[in-house]
């Protein structure tokens, strides 16, 4: 071997190494992840909050983001229901079943599911910005020099105000879409409000398993977002970034944690 | 809004939410407040009907599935019935004095896709009303699922029939083709001739219908009534004859099988010879008759002796002058002139 070809060997990581290194980098985000959630919960525990900073963050994350919430889902409800309609009348010219499924699906799944993609992208986007420009201008590394834990700081009070007010907006954003899709059916296909406001194919345990997936998508945005925002790194550009792998890294949680919930749900809460 | 505190409008926010949410539990109609009583359907098949399914009187909610329990089949001593499923049904009290105790329960559905529920007949009013936890029977849904097990597997029948003799049908359908285009050709090559047996079969059945006018005029008239009055009276005397006659008749088999009865072997045996002799005995009369028979002709023909003497009419005159001739002259018996 020429002394060459042995430095070209020893200048790089290996060909398995190279595959390799996504997926390391993949886990140790998600193993950061998991130990920022576990360090909140803990905070949480201890009981230590600021009130001031809570009900702050509180306003922010569910009053500002509410009309935001409504008018998107609203728009959301009237386009299932208008398109569930015209695909139902290809087959049975018979709507009177088109609320009761909606209803159905709308507070077992997509309340949650389709209202927290708007949510990440409204409090997700904010939260890893906030943080973010925190981090590059130094303000965390500040706080640390007053011995001030930026999780119990930034984080905590995040992530109780998304988890709480972000699953009380979308209880409000669902009853909206439910509202807007018995408007369309009633103003375009003459499907009358009582027929449409129909919940006997809704069980509480769809009401649980609804809720319980609006709770872990809220809790999930906040972590995953003020994780990224506290990985910030390079100046304005990096506090772009890191909003857009908040967004990106949310959705893509949402949509995980949707599978695995409606998966346990389907043994607990069958539909 | 403006004038409003932090605190006020995110706790007005969140309470709008638990509103919300506590308002849809309500409507679930998961809880109910208001006072009912509990009564049990009994149904074999009670359909796709699950608990919490509305119960409806027309279209008027008055209740509500609770429960539904599997029994088997097995006998109640209560209602001395047997069924597979029993439903708990809680009715509101209000409409308590409006379920009588002959209502009918049976599970139908909003629509035709839609969720099933329990719909009530509320019975006669002048019935009981329904006292709380009666026992029922429910009134089965029909078996769709079934039927079109039944028709998915008649139609496999036809489908496997159709497979199998593929050749046969296809000979069927292509002979029938060529007997409706023979047809249809000999129609279109002789229109009037169709024309003519049409009129033919028009008027056929004009004389048809007139002659059954007639016919019916016949039977109707008096003359068929009174015979068959007559035969109706004699048929009934027949028949008021025959089981006198048939008893009659019963009774001489009856007493013709004892006489048989009566008859040993032994006796049997003289019987048969006896019966031969008889016969034989006859053949030789038969045999005997037929000669005096020819003996008779041959005497009748005034052959031999005897026939001379009884058919010649000149012996006869001869034997009577003798006869005179010795009445007056007795003499000559003796004497010889």
């Amino acid at each position: 071997m020429t002394e060459a070809s042995a430095t070209l060997v020893d200048s790089g990581p290996s060909a398995l190494g190279r595959l390799m290194a996504p997926v390391s980098a993949g886990v140790n985000d998600i193993a950061g992840l998991f130990r920022l959630l576990g360090r909140t919960l803990t905070l949480i525990s201890q009981g230590k909050r600021e009130q001031g900073a809570l009900l702050e963050q509180m306003y922010i994350i569910g009053n500002r983001s509410l009309v935001f919430m409504c008018i998107t889902m609203g728009f959301i409800g009237a386009i299932i229901t208008f398109q569930s309609a015209v695909q139902s009348q290809r087959l049975l010219p018979d709507l009177t079943m088109l609320g009761a499924t909606f209803i159905k699906l709308l507070v077992r799944d997509m309340a949650a599911s389709l209202g927290a993609m708007p949510l990440a992208t409204r409090v997700g986007a904010g939260i890893a910005a906030e943080i973010g420009s925190m981090v590059v201008t130094d303000q965390v590394d500040a706080l640390r020099m007053c011995a001030a834990d930026p999780v119990d700081y930034l984080v905590v009070p995040r992530f109780i105000a998304a988890t709480i007010m972000g699953t009380a907006v979308l209880i409000i954003a669902g009853a909206v879409a439910i509202l807007s899709g018995m408007v369309i059916a009633n103003g375009v296909f003459d499907v009358n409000f009582h027929t449409y406001l129909n919940f006997s194919m809704v069980t509480l345990g769809d009401v649980g398993l609804g809720v319980t997936k609006m709770v872990a998508f809220c809790a999930a945005i906040a972590i995953i977002s003020a994780q990224r925002g506290l990985s910030t790194f390079g100046g304005s550009e990096g506090v772009g970034t890191a909003t857009t792998r908040a967004v990106v890294g949310s959705s893509f949680a949402i949509i995980v944690l949707n599978f695995f919930i409606s998966g346990l749900g389907y043994f607990f809460v069958p539909s | 809004m403006k004038g409003l505190s932090l605190e006020v409008r995110v706790g007005l926010l969140v309470l709008t939410a638990l509103v919300l949410l506590g308002g849809f539990v309500f409507m679930l109609g998961g809880i109910d407040f208001g006072e009912g009583y509990t009564v049990f359907v009994d149904f074999n098949n009670p359909g796709n009907i699950k608990p919490g399914a509305p119960v409806n009187v027309g279209n008027v909610h008055i209740g509500r599935v609770q429960n539904i329990e599997y029994r088997g089949g097995r006998m109640d001593p209560a209602t001395g019935r047997s069924a597979l499923i029993r439903v708990e049904v809680r009715l509101d009290a209000e409409y308590g004095n409006t379920i009588h105790d002959d209502a009918m329960f049976y599970v139908t559905s909003q629509s035709l896709l839609g969720e099933q529920n329990m719909a009530v007949d509320p019975g006669n009013p002048e019935h009981p009303r329904l006292a709380p936890g009666s026992i029922v029977a429910g009134v089965d849904p029909p078996r769709m699922d079934l039927a079109l097990a039944l028709a998915y597997e008649l139609l496999d029948s036809i489908s496997q029939l159709m497979r199998e003799h593929r050749e046969e049908i296809s000979q069927f359908i292509s002979g029938a083709a060529h007997i409706v285009a023979a047809l249809d050709r000999t129609l279109a090559e002789h229109p009037d001739a169709l024309g003519n047996m049409l009129e033919d079969l028009e008027q056929a059945t004009h004389e048809a219908n007139l002659l059954l006018h007639s016919a019916r005029g016949t039977l109707e008239g008096p003359e068929v009534r009174r015979s068959l009055r007559n035969l109706d009276h004699s048929l009934a005397s027949v028949a008021h004859q025959v089981d006198p006659l048939l008893a009659d008749a019963r009774s001489i088999t009856h007493k013709v099988d004892e006489g048989l009865d009566a008859f040993g072997p032994e006796e049997r045996r003289s019987l048969s010879s006896a019966l031969r002799r008889a016969s034989s005995i006859a053949e030789r009369a038969d045999s005997t008759l037929s000669d005096a028979q020819a003996i008779t002709t041959h005497i009748r023909e005034g052959h031999g002796t005897v026939g001379a003497l009884l058919m010649d009419e000149e012996i006869y005159d001869d034997i009577q002058e003798m006869l005179r001739d010795l009445k007056h002259n007795p003499w000559k018996l003796f004497w010889r002139e």
